[in-house]
């Protein structure tokens, strides 16, 4: 194996990590620190909130007992200077959903899901208790009262120490699980009160001389997976803690679906009841510019020869400027043509001066010439061009970029390139697993080309990359949720919309790529529509914003949406937050449902016809647009 | 592939079902769905005098009915089941066709029967063909499930406990989809993932759809490397792969994941019958879409009890001593 192969092998396993629970043991060493990570340290409830790939499940694993101390190198004598214990615990489907069936109501559920949360909340404090003991070597100064309150709690027997009362709770907890699976027959005889048991030991580890002053942090991660019922069970939790523990909570988009305690009218509210802590919004362009170059850097460093220092990410993914991009994509006998044009519509004192303008101006005055043939004509449009008019540059300024789309419109090859790192930054909308996806596929097909690791990135492979990471995402959609296959459905009707707009810009909104809905009066669409966007925003199909308007989150309809520009790349349209289009819930359910008969409605309605020839790398969804 | 070893394969084969009769004295149970070949019993159920037929009517997310009679029989009780099965007679031969039954009907009904000391013996027949996806995103060959309901445990087969050290073992079926799902909820560590492919499969060529259909999923967590292959119609073949993995990993618990055939689905739900604190099942309960298969092909008799027998007698899984 050459040193370069090496240094590519290591670098793509490192990348090609990107989810939290690949890392494993490396999950520490390559933690980088997001901005938000102190406000995650005060000692009150806090929700994180993020899609998938935005790093949660990374920094709750970083707030964890396990995770401070391999931060600290395993350093025991760190342990009494910490002033919380994050015990982690991701919310298993498998585990939850046990607790739900016609067999009993839902009050009844709720006192035993209720039990088997003070059971699992009891085990980490009873597993943290242990392992701080063996870390220490010095044995908790439980008061034996405080131990005799919590074991009533839970009706435990045993009079033995920390480490029997927890093979106890786990003896319960098997217990209870031949329960739930013979609900019908043997429903539990013993239930423990909501939080008793959790309040009474997280009060007694806290009353030993060794943990006062400190506090317990649960760290609840992805909490949509509990039921509805359930999250209300938390909220009320959370909302009536007690301060030996608190609550932080890694949540996707309108994941968190009930913000009710158990008492209905008693609602969680930000910043009363919890420290609201949106990703997207945290990591704003610049701030995920610098994290997501930090976490690369952390990355590149070790595994590539002579990054010791930190890698030049905008010298390794180099832009192409506009102009550079249309000449690269204006093929030879366009560019005849549009030369021929611009001779023919100079007058001979221009001839010149015209014939020295970069292919790119002189494709933009003809596309502009021929799709405004009532206003304008193409010798005016150089005349003005060479005058320098103000309306000139104003056209070019707005509608250059709408116009490259159209240069490659219906043929084969790449028709829109997607390079340079500030646009790769702008296709992750805050997703650090997208960005490490986009720089890892990217990588992989520069070595295959013959590059070397620390080489510019060509425009074509960083596209390319780009379109492999869109499909690879689209690909994955159907399995992320029980809505997938309605969500991919939605995501290949809508990108195939916002394709054709894009490839059509000439006399139309440039650059239309987003859309809300329209605000009539209620139909019977509503409901279900407003489910699909849930989910697509949920399982990030679609992104959306609230603009300037100041709007409850869970209000869907208000919001503006677009397709995540991960896909803008596959689906060949601007990634840039531009214009909108108006859509009835109607039209988008339409797109689900119908989808040939739901894009060409669409279409219509922006004065577009669907087009047959798709780009090269959504042939294979020949298909499904058919 | 695994070595051939002494592991028997208590099966009977017929190559259509025409040519199967149930023994005399028995009980058969089943569901006519909407498949061709759930509805076999009509070929031969005539000319059964002597074998109580019960046909389960409708079912749902908790219990079911059967034919003629009005209660509902709860998945998590099994009193309830034992009502449905004790009359029949302890010892008495009861065949569960698995065929039109979901997963979470038959393996109440096996696990109830072996309580109930009755013979148990599995029946399943093999389609002639899987219906294709019209419109094939990847892993979308075949258009078999409408949708997921999303995973939940089997009633009566949930496992609430935590598990330390745990190793994950899809039994893979033509769908991605299904098997993305299931490593998105599970989350696995890639080098802990099992992933078991049916070979022989029904049709020679199902074995590179299988492969297919899971492509993605398998190359981005480099299971391919770790791929076992077993029969797809033999859950003996899967019971006894997932002894050898159990014995391989003595302190990790195997999350099973049942997204691939019903034979396959029986040997895990065998496994956890006998050795409950080894195995947590993983279902992500599919909504079949109607249709789904076209014609009938082998008929195959599984021999359950021969490996479940003395299994289950606390009528209902417990996983004490689960890793």
């Amino acid at each position: 194996m050459t040193s370069q192969n090496g240094s590519i092998d290591k670098l793509s396993t490192v990348l090609g990590l990107y989810k939290a629970e690949w890392l494993r043991e490396q999950l520490f060493d390559l933690f980088t620190v997001p901005g938000y990570f102190d406000e995650l340290k005060m000692n009150r409830p806090c929700v994180l909130i993020g899609g998938r790939g935005t790093g949660k499940t990374t920094v709750l694993q970083g707030l964890s007992y396990q995770g401070q101390f391999a931060f600290a190198k395993s350093d025991k004598n760190v342990i009494d200077a910490w002033q919380f214990f994050g015990l982690y615990l991701r919310v298993n489907t498998n585990r939850v959903t046990a607790f739900r069936g016609p067999e009993l109501s839902e009050e009844r559920w709720r006192a035993c899901f209720a039990h088997y949360l003070n059971l699992m909340f009891c085990t980490q404090l009873l597993e943290f208790a242990c392992w701080y003991e063996l870390q220490t070597g010095r044995e908790l100064s439980l008061a034996p009262n405080e131990l005799a309150m919590f074991r009533a709690t839970l009706g435990l027997k045993s009079e033995g120490r920390l480490a029997d009362l927890a093979q106890e709770v786990r003896l319960q907890v098997l217990v209870f699980e031949a329960s739930i699976n013979s609900i019908v027959d043997t429903p539990p005889t013993f239930l423990s009160m909501q939080g008793a048991p959790v309040d009474a030991l997280a009060s007694a580890l806290l009353g030993t001389k060794e943990l006062a002053g400190k506090q317990f942090f649960f760290l609840i991660d992805e909490f949509e997976n509990f039921e509805d019922y359930q999250q209300r069970i938390l909220n009320t939790i959370i909302k009536h803690a007690p301060s030996a523990y608190t609550f932080k909570v890694g949540v996707r988009e309108l994941g968190w679906r009930e913000r009710s305690t158990l008492n209905e009218n008693e609602q969680l509210t930000s910043p009363a009841d919890y420290a609201r802590i949106s990703i997207s919004e945290r990591l704003t362009d610049s701030r995920f510019k610098t994290f997501a170059e930090n976490v690369l850097s952390v990355r590149y460093q070790g595994t590539v020869e002579g990054s010791a220092v930190a890698a030049d990410f905008p010298s390794l993914f180099p832009k192409l400027e506009d102009l550079d991009e249309a000449a690269r994509l204006i093929d030879k006998s366009q560019e005849a043509k549009v030369r021929k044009a611009i001779e023919e519509a100079s007058s001979p004192a221009q001839l010149e001066a015209a014939k020295a303008l970069p292919i790119g101006v002189q494709y933009f005055l003809d596309y502009w010439a021929s799709s405004h043939k009532d206003t304008t004509t193409l010798s005016a449009e150089i005349d003005g061009w060479l005058k320098d008019t103000a309306p000139s540059k104003d056209r070019f300024n707005n509608h250059f970029h709408a116009s490259l789309f159209a240069i490659r419109n219906g043929k084969r090859g790449i028709r829109k390139y997607y390079s340079g790192w500030d646009v790769y930054l702008a296709l992750c909308e805050g997703n650090i697993r997208y960005l490490l996806e986009l720089v890892h596929s990217a990588l992989l097909l520069h070595d295959e080309e013959g590059g070397e690791p620390l080489s510019p990135i060509s425009a074509e492979v960083q596209t390319q990359a780009a379109q492999a990471v869109g499909r690879k995402n689209l690909s994955e959609l159907e399995g992320l949720s029980v809505d997938g296959a309605r969500l991919t459905k939605l995501l290949l009707s809508l990108g195939r919309v916002f394709g054709v707009l894009a490839a059509s810009p000439a006399g139309h909104t440039p650059e239309a790529n987003q859309f809300h809905l329209r605000e009539e009066q209620e139909s019977d669409s509503d409901g279900k529509a407003m489910d699909l966007l849930k989910h697509s925003v949920m399982h990030l199909a679609l992104v959306r914003y609230a603009g300037s308007k100041l709007l409850d989150e869970r209000d869907t309809k208000a919001y503006d949406y677009m397709i995540h520009p991960i896909f803008a790349p596959f689906f060949v349209f601007s990634h840039r937050k531009k214009r909108k289009i108006l859509l009835s819930t109607a039209n988008l359910l339409s797109l689900v449902d119908k989808p040939r008969e739901g894009i060409e409605a669409v279409l219509k309605l922006n004065h577009r016809e669907s087009e047959a020839d798709l780009p090269d790398q959504m042939q294979l969804f020949g298909d499904f647009y058919a | 592939m695994r070595e051939l070893k002494r592991e028997p394969i208590l099966t009977d084969t017929f190559e259509s079902a025409s040519l199967f009769t149930p023994v005399p004295g028995s009980a058969y149970i089943y569901r006519v769905g909407n498949e061709d070949r759930s509805g076999h019993t009509g070929q031969w159920g005539q000319s059964c005098t002597d074998v109580q037929l019960i046909e389960v009517t409708t079912e749902s997310v908790s219990g079911f009915q059967v034919s003629g009679v009005e209660e509902e029989f709860f998945l998590r009780s099994a009193a309830s089941l034992s009502g449905l099965l004790a009359p029949l007679g302890t010892g008495r031969v009861l065949y569960v066709d698995i065929t039109g039954l979901s997963h979470p009907t038959w393996a109440a009904l096996i696990r109830a029967a072996i309580a109930a000391r009755m013979e148990v013996r599995a029946v399943y027949v093999e389609p002639y063909r899987y219906k294709r996806s019209p419109a094939p995103l990847e892993g979308q060959i075949y258009d078999l499930s409408a949708r997921i309901a999303g995973i939940a445990p089997m009633p009566g087969f949930a496992t609430i406990s935590t598990t330390e050290e745990s190793v994950f073992v899809p039994l893979l079926g033509f769908e991605g989809a299904r098997f993305r799902h299931v490593i998105e909820q599970v989350q696995p560590s890639h080098e802990r993932i099992v992933p078991v492919v049916g070979i022989p499969g029904f049709k020679p060529w199902y074995v590179f759809e299988t492969y297919m259909g899971n492509r993605a999923a398998l190359e981005e967590t480099s299971a391919w490397h770790h791929i076992e292959f077993v029969p797809a119609n033999c859950p003996f073949s899967c019971f006894y792969l997932l002894q050898e993995l159990a014995r391989r990993h003595p302190n990790s618990t195997l999350k099973v994941a049942m997204i691939g055939t019903k034979p396959h689905a029986l040997g895990a739900v065998m496994f956890a019958l006998t050795s409950p604190s080894r195995i947590e099942l993983i279902y992500d309960n599919p909504i079949r879409k109607d249709g789904r298969t076209d014609g009938l092909d082998r008929l195959l008799v599984y021999h359950v009890g021969a490996i479940t027998a003395g299994a289950g007698g606390s009528s209902m899984t417990t996983g004490a001593g689960r890793r």
